[in-house]
């Protein structure tokens, strides 16, 4: 790609990223939540294959480890959906309302949920970025 | 005259679905339930769990089995796009390479 392109992604990609990690972490005060915070963070992962090619993307994070962590974002969701049906407790403070340590464990379950979210869609991407059409 | 069989299934299609939502909506019973759950959800939802965003809430506390069958289908989903881009069902790599081509083109270039 362009000169400008490469550039300006070099410039907006960790902040794409910032801004999706914090619809991810703060999506039970504000509005957004998993799946935006998500798809968020992953066209930024899109934005840089389209300016530098599928090489160097994944010299930056690999495909395996993108399965790793799906597998494991799965495992502690089911893990905190078991938790919180067996024990009915509350993992964080229900006190304070608008701070972001507020809400019953309903912030860990964004943020596993943007971490599925997130790996899927760059499963999908990474797939269709490595297959040749012919 | 495929072409145009295709498009008119896809027309009636479109018409029937179209008839049944707009019937559904103008229908005199639609929006008219008790909306008990509803307020309970406006009321309620943000002092018991403190969380502001009722839309969480709803998705991941009140509704979070539904969420977790969301959760498998973009497991689903992924696995079947990887499926569909490297081929893992694909014929060269069930039965070897030569399976892929069709025998007639084979036999042809045999004989």
């Amino acid at each position: 790609m362009n000169v400008i392109i490469r550039t300006a992604t070099k410039v907006m990609f960790p902040i794409i990223i910032l801004f999706g990690i914090y619809v991810i972490v703060h999506g039970h005060t504000t509005p957004g939540g998993t799946f935006s915070g998500g798809s968020v963070m992953a066209g930024a992962f899109v934005i840089y294959t389209l300016a530098y090619g599928i090489e160097k993307t994944e010299k930056e994070l690999k495909q395996t480890v993108i399965d790793v962590l799906k597998s494991i974002a799965g495992f502690v969701l089911i893990m905190l959906i078991l938790f919180e049906f067996f024990l009915r407790a509350a993992l964080v403070p229900t006190e304070r309302i608008f701070s972001l340590w507020s809400g019953s464990s309903l912030m860990f379950f964004n943020v596993v949920g943007g971490i599925m979210v997130f790996t899927g869609l760059l499963m999908i991407w990474y797939t269709v970025a490595k297959t040749d059409v012919e | 005259m495929n072409e145009k069989i295709k498009l008119s299934v896809a027309m009636g299609c479109i018409v029937i679905i179209s008839g049944f939502l707009l019937f559904s909506i103008f229908s005199p019973g639609f929006n008219q339930w008790d909306k008990k759950i509803s307020n309970f959800f406006i009321n309620q939802g943000w002092r018991q769990l403190s969380a502001t965003n009722t839309v969480t809430t709803i998705v991941w506390e009140y509704r979070g089995y539904d969420t977790l069958g969301e959760e498998s289908i973009l497991f689903t989903e992924a696995i079947g796009v990887f499926a569909l881009g490297f081929g893992l069902f694909s014929a060269e790599k069930i039965q070897g390479k030569n399976a892929a081509l069709p025998p007639s083109k084979e036999s042809e270039v045999k004989s």
